[in-house]
């Protein structure tokens, strides 16, 4: 079979390969915006590290949030043709 | 001195010339003395030679080795031989498995090994570049999920390697993509050495030679040789390379599917532990998903959901989904060169 006769069965899965690469671009864009941006700089030590620590806590909890979302995503999808299948047999 | 050109030309010459010299002779002598797996997938049901992931890891220590004899500069040097050993653990573990399983779990904590040598040389920077933000500072994160980084890639790889040429197909569009995107941030340089571009060339030679002897119908198996060390490879270059973010992107496909797998038999499972297989064969011997609730969620599955398909269409619909994905990598590239080129302060 041809290349281009297969991608209409692949749809939602490329789907979801775009969602999965939006939703990571658009994790970057909140990481840039509400924690690179938004905590200054300082030359206090205990700042330093408290500062550090919140930038790398808080930039780890939005790529956690984004893996968990695609994980999710990965498996309703998966679950849901499956349950198509088997309703369609 | 050599040029570098010369080099690269060695990388991908060297590792595909050993190999396509070798495959036809192991092939023969692995079925002469009877190693070799059945191909379910066919109703000739042919015997196919297993293990051919051991020339594809002699073909790469080979031509590793010429290389280093051939770069000048030291940490050149110490560097491809950090990639090698890496790939070496994998393939050892690899063959451990093949001759005698390892179980679900031993596997990939054996792999955590196959991460030493890149941490105990410290040729990484723990700094992974994103695209909008830059350069993070996670040194101590970074050492924490550097073991994981090997063991997570080859086992990816190792479970889209089911049909007839889908792992070495997907993993050589990967280092294709790689390879272009390495090139975008790091400038596509022929005159300068770039160790990331000799890793590639190595990867891309032993991959397209093997997929010559595996396609649709396969003449070999890699077995989990083969498969953990493309997937060790794909680690290794994510993390020497400094490629970390552009590799993820590039295996979603590969990523999804370990998810469906693990997230759908609950936890790590080895393949002969699966009872219920995720596809069958139809009277006309093509792939159909099966309907049995307990069998595993994979990617065959799913590109199998709208009907049945031949074995070498299903590798057709991976390797699309492997481009696209490929094509969103290239894309992430081009983010991070424009981040680090004109937006961070």
């Amino acid at each position: 079979m041809k290349y281009y006769k297969i991608v209409p069965r692949l749809r939602s899965i490329i789907g979801l390969e775009f969602f999965v690469f939006v939703t990571f671009l658009a994790i970057c864009e909140l990481i840039n915006i509400l924690i690179v941006n938004l905590i200054p700089n300082t030359t206090d030590t205990f700042l330093a590290f408290v500062y550090g620590f919140l930038e790398i806590g808080g930039s780890a909890i939005l790529v956690g949030v984004w893996l968990i979302i695609w994980y999710v995503l990965t498996k309703r999808l998966m679950k849901n043709s499956k349950l198509e299948s088997a309703a369609k047999k | 001195m050599i040029f570098p050109f010369i080099i690269y030309l060695l990388a991908f010459v060297l590792p595909a010339s050993i190999s396509l010299a070798i495959f036809p002779f192991f092939i023969k002598k692995m079925l002469s003395i009877g190693k070799y797996g059945i191909d379910i997938h066919k109703k000739e049901q042919p015997k196919v030679a297993e293990m051919g992931g051991i020339v594809t890891l002699f073909a790469i220590i080979l031509s590793s080795v010429i290389l280093i004899l051939l770069v000048q500069e030291q940490s050149m040097k110490l560097e491809i031989m950090v990639f090698t050993i890496t790939l070496t653990i994998a393939g050892i573990i690899g063959i451990i498995d093949d001759i005698r399983p390892l179980g679900a779990i031993m596997k990939p904590i054996l792999l955590l090994l196959a991460a030493a040598p890149i941490i105990i040389s410290g040729y990484f920077t723990p700094q992974p570049v994103l695209p909008f933000v830059g350069k993070t500072r996670l040194t101590i994160v970074y050492y924490l999920l550097l073991p994981f980084v090997i063991s997570v890639t080859s086992n990816s790889v190792n479970m889209i390697d089911v049909y007839n040429g889908s792992m070495a197909s997907t993993t050589i569009i990967i280092l294709v993509c790689i390879f272009i995107s390495n090139g975008i941030i790091n400038g596509f340089q022929f005159t300068t050495l770039n160790t990331t571009n000799i890793y590639i060339l190595i990867m891309l030679a032993a991959a397209f030679s093997f997929w010559l002897f595996n396609r649709y119908p396969a003449k070999v198996f890699a077995g989990d040789t083969g498969s953990l060390i493309f997937g060790a490879a794909l680690g290794a270059i994510a993390v020497l390379g400094k490629l970390e973010i552009v590799v993820i992107i590039a295996m979603i496909p590969l990523i999804m599917n370990s998810f469906g797998i693990i997230s759908s038999v609950k936890g790590l499972k080895e393949r002969r532990e699966i009872k219920v297989r995720p596809t069958s064969m139809t009277e006309d011997w093509k792939l159909q998903a099966t309907r049995d609730s307990g069998a595993p969620i994979t990617l065959a599955g799913l590109v199998l959901q709208k009907g049945p398909l031949r074995e070498d269409d299903v590798v057709k619909a991976f390797n699309i989904l492997v481009i696209n994905s490929g094509f969103l990598s290239i894309i992430t590239a081009i983010l991070i060169w424009v981040t680090e080129t004109f937006l961070v302060k």
